[in-house]
């Protein structure tokens, strides 16, 4: 008989961290946030008002209403799709940015999985599989407008990817170390944005290609592509799609917080920071997001070949600049001190 | 597409949520009201009137309408404006590719019952092809006017009287 009581009592705290903080419940909560402070944000550009009679005043209860009818709805699938695929795609997609989320740090040793030192290298490397079963998710469908949206996701994740992953490269050789924790506590007295200027620009144009939102929200593009790789998907599959999109849009803002923006140290202002935990690591999400919404709703779409042009001859001989610059201004300025 | 066809194709499907007992069916149903996903099917003159509804005037996001891209992730069709022979195939082809539960809005005379052209040789009425659960008056009617049917059409889902 196994002791499941015991079990869990001795395994209180990774179970804890599993699901409850920077695991599962964070990462619904922050979705069905993001996506009602999205429709929220974006209204009152427009000088519209947004969900309101949902829930009083606020309309915070657009979000589960939205939800309550996705589970209703009717579960299609195409003739013609490879139904094994189609179906295990929309769970296995959530759980690549849950696995990218599992190495950032929140407060000092606390992290999910720390991965003994090479954090940053681990992260780029789950990061890699969300491509690898985006594919999958277009192809199984075997719709046209699917399949182009997911081909049109891998040439822009591969033309962003590389340029971020560079440009990271450039605060690793800066702090020393793989490790995100450690990256951290040597930004305690001044964020990494200020001595790789260049390299977070590179990050964040970068960055707002991975996360496909609207400048480089080619894949889904509305009025091509019907809405690109989750066309066919209806119903409960298209909430595991949503919630997929925007996990991963956590995960990479969590990263570039984390490299560049102190983690969860507050501002380099405060000698001693106000609440040393996860409250800093959130209010710099909200200011991020909202950063990210005010570009969404302020430029157009850039076309694909526009995209990729920029991010193979703009992008990445800049993070290659940055890598030198780094090196110079490290070893031969510094003394290989950061 | 005779008649005898588009009987058949009245029949509409029981949904999941016919299997379900009472309060939980209306929970659903409360849930399903604050969130009515349409495409629109935008074919003549009552479209200027429609595009009104979201915008910053009448922004039907008030009550969680949110026009969607794909017909998968949908549950209304709205017509607006003259359907003809021809076009009533695509917005068929449309409302079949629809997730149960659906709803159809029918705005405008044209789309009604041929409005203005009741002798046209092309044109048809929505009614004749699928199970229609408001119409809306008018040529064109007014943005409050469809914003009212559309709100008359959340209180039928809420009381569970559509279809």
């Amino acid at each position: 008989m196994v002791d499941i009581v015991g079990f869990v009592q001795a395994n209180l705290p990774i179970f804890i961290k599993i699901l409850l903080f920077p695991g599962l419940l964070f990462i619904f909560g922050f979705v069905i946030f993001a996506v009602w402070y999205q429709r929220k944000y974006l209204a009152r550009i427009m000088l519209r008002m947004g969900p309101v009679h949902c829930g009083k005043r606020l309309g915070w209860l657009q979000l589960v209403a939205d939800a309550m009818k996705l589970l209703t709805k009717e579960l299609i699938i195409p003739r013609a799709a490879n139904k094994i695929v189609f179906i295990v795609v929309t769970f296995l997609l959530p759980v690549i940015p849950a696995a990218m989320i599992a190495v950032i740090p929140f407060a000092p040793g606390y992290a999910i999985y720390p991965a003994s030192g090479y954090s940053l290298l681990l992260f780029f490397a789950i990061s890699t599989l969300f491509p690898v079963v985006g594919i999958l998710r277009g192809w199984a469908a075997n719709n046209k407008f699917t399949i182009i949206g997911a081909f049109r996701m891998i040439y822009l994740d591969i033309a962003g990817e590389i340029p971020v992953f560079l440009a990271s490269t450039g605060v690793m050789i800066w702090a020393g170390t793989y490790d995100l924790q450690k990256i951290v506590e040597l930004q305690r007295d001044m964020w990494f944005v200020f001595p790789q200027i260049l390299g977070f620009i590179v990050f964040f144009i970068g960055f707002l290609g991975m996360i496909e939102k609207i400048p480089f929200d080619i894949p889904t593009a509305e009025s091509e592509l019907v809405y690109g790789p989750n066309t066919e998907y209806s119903g409960a599959m298209f909430l595991n799609m949503m919630l997929s999109d925007y996990a991963n849009v956590l995960a990479w803002t969590l990263l570039m917080i984390t490299l560049y923006f102190g983690g969860y140290n507050g501002p380099a202002i405060f000698p001693d920071p106000i609440v040393n935990g996860a409250f800093w690591i959130i209010v710099k999400l909200l200011i991020a997001i909202s950063i990210i919404f005010t570009i969404m709703i302020t430029y157009a779409r850039l076309r694909i070949d526009q995209a990729i042009r920029m991010g193979w001859s703009y992008l990445l001989p800049l993070s290659l600049l940055n890598i030198l610059l780094t090196i110079i201004l490290k070893f031969f300025l510094f003394g290989g001190v950061a | 597409m005779s008649s005898q066809e588009s009987m058949e194709r009245k029949e509409v499907k029981k949904g999941l949520l016919e299997k379900f007992p009472t309060p939980i069916k209306k929970l659903f149903n409360w849930g399903r009201s604050y969130s009515i996903w349409p495409i629109h099917f935008v074919t003549g003159c009552c479209s200027p009137e429609f595009m009104q509804l979201f915008g910053p005037r009448y922004d039907l996001e008030r009550w969680g309408v949110l026009p969607m891209m794909s017909t998968r992730q949908s549950d209304t069709i709205i017509f607006v404006g003259n359907v003809s022979r021809k076009m009533m195939k695509r917005a068929l082809r449309l409302y079949e590719q629809m997730p149960e539960p659906k709803n159809v809005v029918v705005i405008g005379a044209c789309a009604t019952s041929k409005g203005p052209f009741p002798e046209s040789y092309s044109l048809v009425r929505v009614k004749d092809y699928m199970k229609v659960d408001i119409y809306v008056a008018g040529c064109p009617p007014k943005p409050e006017a469809q914003a009212y049917g559309i709100l008359k059409l959340r209180k039928k889902i809420l009381e569970g009287e559509e279809g």
